[in-house]
C-alpha cells in the first residue's frame, strides 16, 4: 500500500481529517447565521449541510422591501415562538409568505433598475408611466401584506390575554393569495404575447 | 416544550406525509429540519442498536447503539455526490440541497420505523433463536427499513419517467454496496454467545468475498474463505505470525 | 425552425442549431452554437483525475498507482481527443443542415457528464479503497460508469439538437469505446501487471 502508517494512525487521521473539515464548515455556518442546531450537525455530518454554505437566505437583500420584510418575518417567527403563545401550531405557511415576499421584492428591484436605466436614456418612452404605475401598485400590496404580517402578531397577543383562537395557518394563506392576487393582476396588466 | 412539540410533530410528519419535509426551498427546509431529522435518525438507530445487542447483553449492548447510527449515516454521507451526479446525468435535474435533505428524510424515517419496529426484534431474540436466525432477522429488518428509506428518497427527489427510474437504481446499487460494506467493516453487532466481544474488528477481505463464501457453503463447497487484511485502513501487518 | 440543447450539467449554454435544409432563415443562421467553455472541460477532467487518485491508493506500488490514477483521463480524454474529430468529420459530411459546432458542444457535454460522475463516486470509490482490496474492480467499474454517462449524453445531445436519429453516431461511439479501451490498457499496463 502507498500509505505504510500504522493502522492506528491511518484512523486517527481519516477521522480527524473529517472532523477538522466539519468544524471548518460549522464555523463558516455559524458566521452566515445558520443556526446553532445547523452548525453543531454539521460538525458530525458536514457533507449533509455543505448545501447551507449556499444558502439564499444570507444573500444580501436585493430588493427595496427586503429589510422590512426580514424584520416583519423575524418577528412573527418571534411571536410565535414565545412561550406564551405556545399554543400556536408550527405552520410552515410563514416560510412560504416570507419566500413569495422576498420574490416579489426582488421583481420590485429589476423594475426599479429597468426603470432607473431606461427612463434616464430615453423619459419619454413609451409604457414607461405604465411600468411605474404597475411598480407602486404591486409596492403597495406587498406593504399591505407586510401589516397583515404586524396585525397577526398583535392578533397572537391579544389572544394570550383573552383566550380567543388565533386562525395562524389560515391568516397566512389569506396573505399568500393575496400575493397571488398580484401576480394575477400583473398578467392581466401586460397580456402575455402569442 | 416547544421543542419537544416541533419533534414530534417532525417524526409524525416523517411517518404520515414524508414528502411535505421535501417541499419548498431546500436550503430553508434543511436548515430549519436538518438538525432534527438528524436527531431522530441517531436516535432511533441507537434504540435499534440496543435491542440488537440485547441478543449478548453487556457492553455489547452500548457498541451496537453506537454502531448502528454509523451504519445508517455513513452510507449517505458517502454516496450524497454520487447519488446527485447520477441523477443529472439521467437528466433529472436536482441541486445538492435537495438530495441531502431528501436522503436525511429518507434515513430518519428508516431509522423510525425500525425503531418503532424493535420490540418484535427484542422478543425473538428473547427467545434465545440461533445465532445464524438472530443475523438473518436483523438482516431483514434493516434491508425492510433501507427499502422504505430508498422508497421516500425517490418520492421526494423531482423528475419522473425512465430517467428518474434508471437514476434511482443506479442509486439504489450505490447506497446498497456502502451499506452492505459498512455493515461488514462495521461487525460485529450481534456477538456469539461464546465469542470475545469487541468493538470492531480489524478491516479484512470485504462483504461481497464473504457472501461469495457463504453461498459456496450453502451449495456444498466448503473450500474455506481466506479472509485477509485488505483496503487502505487494514494492517497488513497482522497478516504476519 | 430553431432547436435547443438545453445543458444538463450547469456550465455550457443552450445550443441552438441551423435548421433543416429549406426552412432555413437568415435569423436562424446567425444562432452559432456554444461550446463548453475551458473551464467547464477542465473541471471535468478534474473530476475523473480525482477518482483516478482515489482508486489509486488502493493499488500495490507507486508504479502501479500512477498508472491506475492516470487511467480515467488517458482512457477517457484520450478517447475523446482521437476520435472527437471523426465525429466532427462525420457530421461535416453526412448532415450539412448540422452547423461544425454542435457535435463539438456534444462532445463538452459528454465530458462534463463523465467529469460529474467521476468526482460524484470519487468518495464512494475512497470509502471502497479504504475498506476492501477490491481497487481494481473499483477502477473499472467507475470507469466503466463514466464512459457509459459520457457516451448516453453526448448521443442524447446530439439527437436533441439535431432531431434526426443517431445512425452513424452509434458507429462512432463504438469506435471511441474500442479505442479507450487500448488507451486504458496501455496506460494500465503496469497496475494490471502487479494487481493480484
Amino acid at each position: 500500500m502507498i500509505a505504510s502508517a500504522s493502522l492506528s494512525g491511518l484512523w486517527l487521521a481519516v477521522g480527524g481529517g473529517y472532523v477538522l473539515v466539519g468544524a471548518i464548515v460549522a464555523l463558516r455556518l455559524a458566521s452566515r447565521q445558520a443556526s446553532r442546531a445547523a452548525a453543531l450537525a454539521a460538525v458530525a455530518c458536514w457533507p449533509l449541510m455543505l448545501p447551507l454554505l449556499s444558502s439564499p437566505s444570507s444573500a444580501a437583500p436585493s430588493g427595496p422591501l427586503a429589510a422590512r420584510i426580514e424584520q416583519c418575518a423575524r418577528e412573527l417567527r418571534a411571536t410565535m415562538a414565545d412561550p406564551a403563545a405556545a399554543d400556536v401550531p408550527v405552520v410552515d405557511d410563514l416560510d412560504d409568505l416570507v419566500r413569495d415576499l422576498q420574490q416579489a421584492d426582488e421583481r420590485l428591484g429589476m423594475v426599479d433598475a429597468l426603470v432607473a436605466d431606461v427612463g434616464g436614456a430615453s423619459p419619454a418612452v413609451a409604457g414607461l408611466e405604465a411600468l411605474r404605475g404597475a411598480r407602486a401598485r404591486a409596492a403597495a400590496e406587498v406593504e399591505a401584506v407586510l401589516d397583515g404580517m404586524v396585525e397577526l402578531r398583535l392578533s397572537i397577543g391579544l389572544r394570550s390575554l383573552a383566550g380567543n383562537a388565533v386562525p395562524v395557518q389560515d391568516r397566512l394563506v389569506d396573505l399568500r393569495a393575496r400575493l397571488g392576487a398580484l401576480d394575477e393582476i400583473a398578467q392581466f396588466d401586460h397580456p402575455r404575447q402569442s | 416544550m416547544t421543542a419537544s412539540i416541533g419533534a414530534l410533530d417532525t417524526c409524525a410528519r416523517l411517518l404520515r406525509e414524508p414528502v411535505s419535509l421535501g417541499r419548498g426551498d431546500p436550503r430553508v427546509s434543511l436548515e430549519k429540519y436538518g438538525p432534527l431529522l438528524l436527531a431522530v435518525a441517531v436516535v432511533s438507530a441507537a434504540v435499534f442498536g440496543g435491542v440488537v445487542g440485547t441478543y449478548r447483553g453487556g457492553v455489547q449492548l452500548v457498541f451496537a447503539a453506537v454502531k448502528l447510527p454509523l451504519l445508517w449515516l455513513i452510507p449517505i454521507l458517502v454516496t450524497l455526490p454520487a447519488v446527485r451526479a447520477l441523477h443529472r446525468v439521467c437528466g433529472v435535474d436536482v441541486d445538492y440541497g435537495q438530495v441531502a435533505l431528501a436522503a436525511l428524510v429518507g434515513t430518519a424515517r428508516a431509522a423510525l420505523v425500525l425503531a418503532v419496529a424493535s420490540p418484535a426484534l427484542w422478543l425473538l431474540y428473547s427467545l434465545h433463536v440461533g445465532y445464524h436466525v438472530a443475523v438473518l432477522a436483523l438482516c431483514g429488518s434493516l434491508v425492510a427499513a433501507g427499502g422504505v428509506g430508498l422508497h421516500t428518497t425517490a418520492r421526494i427527489l423531482p423528475g419522473s419517467g425512465a430517467g428518474k427510474a434508471v437514476a434511482n437504481m443506479l442509486a439504489v446499487a450505490a447506497v446498497g454496496v456502502v451499506f452492505a460494506q459498512s455493515g461488514w467493516v462495521l461487525r460485529p453487532f450481534i456477538a456469539r454467545p461464546r465469542a470475545e466481544v469487541s468493538f470492531m474488528r480489524t478491516v479484512e477481505s470485504d462483504v461481497f468475498s464473504s457472501v461469495a463464501a457463504s453461498w459456496r457453503s450453502a451449495r456444498g463447497d466448503y473450500t474455506g474463505w481466506d479472509a485477509r487484511r485488505q483496503g487502505l485502513l487494514a494492517n497488513p501487518e497482522a497478516d504476519s505470525p | 425552425m430553431t432547436q435547443t440543447l438545453s445543458p444538463t450539467h450547469g456550465g455550457p449554454q443552450p445550443i441552438v442549431t441551423v435548421p433543416p435544409p429549406g426552412r432555413q432563415t437568415e435569423a436562424n443562421l446567425l444562432n452559432v452554437p456554444q461550446v463548453p467553455s475551458v473551464s467547464s472541460s477542465l473541471l471535468a477532467v478534474g473530476g475523473l483525475a480525482l477518482f483516478g487518485a482515489c482508486t489509486a491508493l488502493g493499488a500495490p506500488g507507486f508504479t502501479a498507482a500512477t498508472h491506475a490514477a492516470l487511467v480515467p483521463v488517458a482512457g477517457l480524454v484520450g478517447a475523446m481527443v482521437l476520435t472527437g474529430p471523426a465525429l466532427v468529420a462525420g457530421h461535416l459530411f453526412l448532415r450539412p443542415n448540422i452547423a461544425t459546432e454542435v457535435p463539438v458542444a456534444a462532445l463538452g457535454l459528454g465530458l462534463g457528464a463523465a467529469g460529474s460522475v467521476a468526482a460524484g463516486i470519487a468518495p464512494l470509490a475512497l470509502f471502497l479503497v479504504a475498506t476492501t482490496g477490491l481497487w481494481l474492480s473499483v477502477l473499472s467499474l467507475g470507469f466503466a460508469l463514466t464512459g457509459l454517462a459520457c457516451a448516453a449524453v453526448t448521443l442524447q445531445a446530439l439527437a436533441h439538437a439535431t432531431g434526426e436519429r443517431p445512425g452513424f453516431v452509434f458507429v462512432w461511439v463504438f469506435l471511441a469505446a474500442l479505442v479507450s479501451i487500448r488507451l486504458t490498457i496501455a496506460v494500465g499496463s503496469a497496475a494490471l501487471e502487479v494487481a493480484p
